[in-house]
């Protein structure tokens, strides 16, 4: 299983985690995010656990800083984005 | 405040027991009336006005009121003792002169060092010589609530620090292991992160005339025996390796305990993810997305906020909430659309911008 760049991107733009795709946003929006997650994974088979800790540092670098509740309310769809990645990579 | 004789309206307790000790029935024969002048100092009764009461009214030579006190008999203007020989109130920092209605010596004395010889002078402004008046004579644009603010940093960990703000020099603000204080010759109008070093302290200036920016350094490292150079940099290493940009991570590091304070301030998450790079986009108003987004669409950030100027001017703002209950406002202006985040940590940060 190798995850890739564009994988990992359409999946966020699907997901639009902070909703600026519905404002307008152009479809790179999160190619910033997308690149950083595949470079933190390095070619490794990451399990959804540890992609799940990946997607929200990066999210937490980008759109941050979060505080506990900001995080808490991001969680879910944190490990939704990982789970697809997985699925949408395999 | 001016006192004068026209302020006293109440007359002590202490004055009344005077008083009274010195009432005495008329004798027979005697015909008291209000005609008739008392003699200096000595306390007269009308029995007809006042039964049975000393009458508190006599004229001295001058036409003054007397002065009604006594040895250890307090001021009926603050209840402030006079000294008998000098005439003076003692208003315990200093001597009060009723007569000529101004305090003996200046208002701003140490009570330690002596005098102090005008605090705050500044040449451009006669009225900072007056060491009697407020705001230097300028209440309408100037307000004071101390002249001088003092800003204390504290070190939470390594990686974070608080401040806060108090009223006065910082001369008597006790600081301890993992503490600084800033004196600030004005009121704080502003603290923000410059870079990853320092703070930044905007003021207003003491007679409200000028701003100015006084630059602090984060709050120094904790005395602390069990952190030492070796711990430390295992921990960095550890943080290092953890995130991404490792050697951004390592180079905070590197100077955790001495610097990185100030910038912590701003984000609260040095280390938990962020580093420098969010840092340094944050110091600048973007947020690392919002910097990664401007700078691949080749919009400068002078570019994105002017137009949210122009946007502001023109009314074109569209205030919503955010995905997680964050406010935001979408600017459209100049063919750019830019996104703020209006509250939290990011209040006030461009989040996106995009051609529209």
């Amino acid at each position: 299983m190798r995850i890739t760049e564009a994988v990992v991107q359409k999946t966020l733009d699907e997901e639009d985690i902070e909703g600026l795709r519905e404002i307008g946003a152009p479809e790179d929006e999160y190619t910033h995010e997308a690149q950083k997650i595949v470079s933190r994974l390095s070619g490794s088979e990451p399990t959804e656990e540890s992609l799940i800790a990946v997607v929200r540092e990066v999210w937490v670098a980008s759109f941050g800083p979060f505080s506990d509740e900001d995080i808490e309310k991001r969680s879910p769809v944190f490990s939704k984005v990982a789970h697809q990645i997985l699925n949408n990579s395999r | 405040m001016q006192l004068g004789p026209s302020s006293c309206a109440k007359i002590p307790d202490g004055l009344m027991a005077a008083i009274t000790l010195r009432n005495e029935k008329p004798q027979s024969g005697q015909n008291p009336s209000l005609g008739q002048k008392p003699h200096q100092g000595v306390l007269s009764k009308n029995a007809a006005l006042h039964p049975g009461f000393g009458l508190a009214i006599s004229n001295t030579a001058l036409g003054m009121r007397p002065v009604l006190y006594d040895e250890g008999v307090g001021s009926c203007y603050t209840n402030k003792e006079r000294d008998t020989e000098s005439g003076l109130d003692y208003f315990e920092a200093r001597y009060f002169g009723s007569s000529m209605g101004r305090f003996m010596s200046p208002d701003y004395e140490d009570e330690d060092d002596g005098p102090v010889s005008i605090p705050y002078y500044n040449p451009s402004n006669p009225q900072s010589l007056n060491l009697y008046s407020y705001v230097h004579n300028n209440p309408i644009t100037s307000a004071d609530a101390d002249g001088h603010d003092c800003v204390v940093q504290t070190r939470v960990d390594d990686h974070h620090e608080t401040v806060s703000v108090s009223t006065g020099t910082c001369a008597g603000v006790k600081t301890g292991s993992g503490q600084s204080a800033t004196y600030v010759p004005g009121t704080v109008t502003s603290i923000t992160a410059n870079g990853g070093n320092s703070i930044d302290i905007g003021y207003n200036s003491y007679d409200g005339q000028s701003s100015g920016v006084v630059n602090a350094k984060g709050a120094p490292a904790f005395d602390h025996p069990g952190i030492d150079g070796a711990a430390n940099a295992a921990i960095f290493g550890q943080i290092g390796n953890n995130g991404m940009g490792a050697i951004k991570y390592f180079a905070i590091g590197s100077v955790i305990g001495g610097t990185i304070g100030g910038a912590a301030l701003a984000t609260g998450v040095i280390g938990g993810g962020a580093g420098l790079t969010t840092l340094g986009d944050l110091s600048s108003g973007l947020t690392e997305h919002g910097a990664a987004r401007l700078a691949q669409r080749g919009i400068t950030p002078e570019q994105a906020r002017a137009a949210v100027e122009a946007a502001k001017k023109a009314g074109d703002v569209v205030s919503k909430m955010g995905k997680y209950g964050t406010p935001q406002s979408i600017y459209t202006a100049n063919g750019i659309r830019v996104v703020v985040e209006e509250a939290g940590a990011n209040a006030g940060k461009i989040i996106t911008a995009f051609f529209k």
